[in-house]
């Protein structure tokens, strides 16, 4: 019974902080987040928390668990399946609100913060296949977001490549990488895995900060490269080419073709998103997905039931590199200015974190991770400046929280070692 | 004709240690064959050489005639090796059905594009492994468990599932290590009316096992292990009365 109120206490928590921000969304971008509640906000707030809401209730309905058991809301390994109908429908009718949100006038603060989770989520659903779902922990995954981000900016600046085929170029070269940092990591495991793939990550962030001609260094990508035409909005996004904030002296009014820029970039990345769980959700129930969790289970017997976990590793590696390089061309996109130092080892930490706080193996978690560890910082360093500087241990403090109150992380499966 | 599994003088070494020292026996086709030895004698060892967790140091394991002693564990599985382990290894996290579904691996090959796309040719897969599943969880007898967590399983049921879970991989020959370790004589005799109708499937099955009750009962061919050692191979009978095995049961008898 005790174990039932803390959960309850923890979902209701994790629904209050997701639903804070979604309900305060009013601010001036210059002055930052500030809460302002207008009608069609409030709408979009309710139509949210309370999609989230029906889709557990459904869920528990289907498991027969209690609705506020978070394990309800959950596609951890065990049972894995379809959504209903209700449930199908309650989230087409989640995205369509989030998707609307530029539209009911969202500030461009907002925007970019809501973006950015975006694209954390996307990262994290897509490491969720090699740390949750695989078990292989990855403490370099930054490095794929970067090739995929530099692929991107090298080959439509340097080369004038068009963007829909240089996007699907820095996925491919960041899948590749993942292939080769894959093949010689495939003898090792857990904390010696973790060590060659945090060398991995560094070794990137270095050869991008060394190889100036190509990648500018230090100084943002991409040096003094200019291309001829000024980016274009989402109708021209066939010729929408990578570009610096200032293009011929001019600079970007706010408001106009930031704004834009946003707005694109916020749908770019929301597809994004949403097609990277569809796909990750269809592989953790494939053959290939119940073979990676076999693996983590188990690999002894994993390979005694014929599987070939070498290979399975592999794909493991390139599916979550894959879209860790693909995620890479938001920002390159969006900020108009990549640097090494967004690659540290701090951001595949990071993560990590959304990883583990969701819950290993949840695809749901890895979205509330994200936006957690995301958007909290950024909005408390906005609301109140004087505890950003202890943001670190707030982190520490919730972290371990977690790991005392639910070290399966918020929406993972009750799997505990030597549980009877 | 060739034996389905012919072991010729496999010796496995660890450091100085021969826990498997030049073993040679067959299985034929069709039997069950035991493997029996006191605590120590290498039987799992030489389970573990014979499905290639580890290759042997030295010496020849042949399946249907083909040398499979040093190719990886999931070759030697699609070649129709399958095994159970003797300190139960489930997909603890993944439901029953879905531990039974993984081994369908070997036997499927939807990739991950066609997963991705659910082509009709994965789904249709997916709904011949889950029906395949769903058959050999009734076989075993724990279909009540399908949805639930292997990790949950009662003990004895937990080592019927992961006899479920080794025949979903097609297998021609079973091994099972230990079956009926832990269990009440009742659980046990349940097994033993197991490991017949899967013997009746026509797989061949080598176990090894510490109930003498269960080897005796289902066994038609013995070998005896010690000290990584055959010391007898024979009919249950034959070994029952052979000397060296009495021996290294129950000790010399002192004769004075």
């Amino acid at each position: 019974m005790r174990d039932r109120i803390v959960r309850l206490l923890v979902a209701t928590l994790a629904a209050f902080l997701l639903a804070l921000p979604v309900a305060s969304l009013r601010g001036n971008s210059s002055t930052g987040f500030t809460i302002v509640w207008t009608p069609a906000f409030v709408t979009a707030a309710m139509v949210l928390v309370g999609g989230a809401i029906l889709f557990a209730a459904v869920e528990a309905q289907r498991r027969g668990t209690a609705f506020w058991d978070a394990r309800a809301a959950t596609d951890s390994a065990v049972g894995r399946r379809r959504p209903c109908a209700a449930q199908a429908w309650t989230l087409g009718v989640l995205v369509a609100t989030v998707a609307a949100l530029p539209l009911l006038g969202l500030p461009g603060a907002w925007t970019k913060l809501l973006l950015e989770t975006m694209v954390f989520a996307t990262i994290a659903v897509g490491l969720q296949i090699t740390i949750g779902m695989a078990g292989l922990l990855v403490l370099g995954h930054a490095a794929f977001w970067a090739v995929g981000a530099y692929t991107f900016g090298l080959l439509t600046v340097h080369q004038g490549w068009n963007f829909w085929i240089a996007f699907p170029a820095a996925g491919v070269a960041a899948a590749l990488t993942g292939l080769v940092i894959g093949l010689p990591a495939l003898r090792l495991r857990g904390d010696y895995l973790a060590v060659v793939t945090l060398g991995f990550g560094e070794a990137v962030r270095w050869v991008i900060k060394n190889e100036q001609d190509v990648t500018g260094g230090d100084a943002n990508l991409p040096g003094n490269i200019v291309p001829g035409s000024f980016r274009k909005p989402m109708g021209a996004l066939g010729e929408w080419l990578w570009q610096p904030a200032a293009v011929d002296g001019r600079t970007f009014e706010p408001g106009t073709v930031q704004a834009l820029i946003d707005r694109e970039c916020y749908w770019f990345a929301l597809v994004l998103l949403v097609v990277c769980v569809a796909c990750v959700h269809l592989l953790a129930k494939s053959r290939v997905g119940r073979a990676l969790f076999a693996l983590r289970e188990d690999e002894t017997a994993a390979k005694c039931m014929g599987i070939d976990t070498t290979r399975v590793k592999l794909v493991a590696f390139m599916a979550s590199a894959l879209w860790a390089g693909l995620a890479g061309v938001v920002p390159a996109v969006h900020r108009g200015s990549i640097n090494p130092e967004m690659f540290d080892f701090n951001t595949s930490v990071l993560f990590v974190a959304m990883v583990v706080l969701g819950g290993l193996g949840s695809i749901t978690g890895s979205i509330v991770g994200a936006a957690l560890l995301w958007m909290l910082p950024a909005l408390l360093a906005n609301w109140f400046p004087e505890v950003q500087e202890y943001r670190y241990l707030f982190f520490g403090a919730l972290m371990a929280a977690m790991m005392v109150v639910r070290p399966e992380g918020l929406f993972g499966g009750a799997r505990r070692k030597g549980a009877a | 004709m060739t034996p389905l599994l012919e072991c010729r003088s496999v010796t496995k070494r660890f450091g100085g240690l021969a826990a498997v020292d030049d073993v040679s026996c067959v299985v034929e086709e069709g039997s069950v064959t035991a493997v029996i030895g006191p605590n120590g004698a290498g039987k799992t060892t030489f389970f573990n050489c014979v499905s290639s967790i580890y290759p042997a140091t030295s010496g020849e394991v042949r399946f249907e005639g083909v040398d499979v002693t040093r190719l990886a564990p999931h070759v030697v599985t699609r070649l129709g090796i399958a095994r159970t382990f003797q300190n139960i290894r489930l997909f603890r996290g993944m439901s029953a059905l879905e531990n039974v579904i993984t081994a369908r691996h070997c036997r499927t090959k939807a990739g991950v594009v066609a997963s991705l796309l659910r082509l009709p040719s994965q789904r249709r897969e997916e709904a011949e492994s889950e029906a395949i599943a769903r058959e050999l969880l009734a076989f075993v007898g724990v279909a009540k468990w399908a949805d639930s967590a292997a990790g949950s399983l009662p003990y004895g049921d937990q080592r019927r599932l992961e006899i479920a879970r080794a025949l979903a991989t097609e297998p021609s020959l079973l091994l099972l290590d230990e079956p009926a370790a832990g269990m009440n004589p009742r659980e046990s005799q349940d097994l033993v009316e197991l490991i017949r109708r899967i013997s009746k499937r026509g797989l061949t099955v080598l176990l090894i096992e510490h109930h003498m009750k269960v080897v005796m009962g289902i066994s038609t061919h013995i070998v005896v292990l010690d000290h990584g050692v055959k010391i007898a191979d024979g009919t249950p009978e034959a070994v029952r009365n052979d000397s060296k095995v009495i021996e290294a049961y129950l000790g010399k008898e002192d004769v004075t």
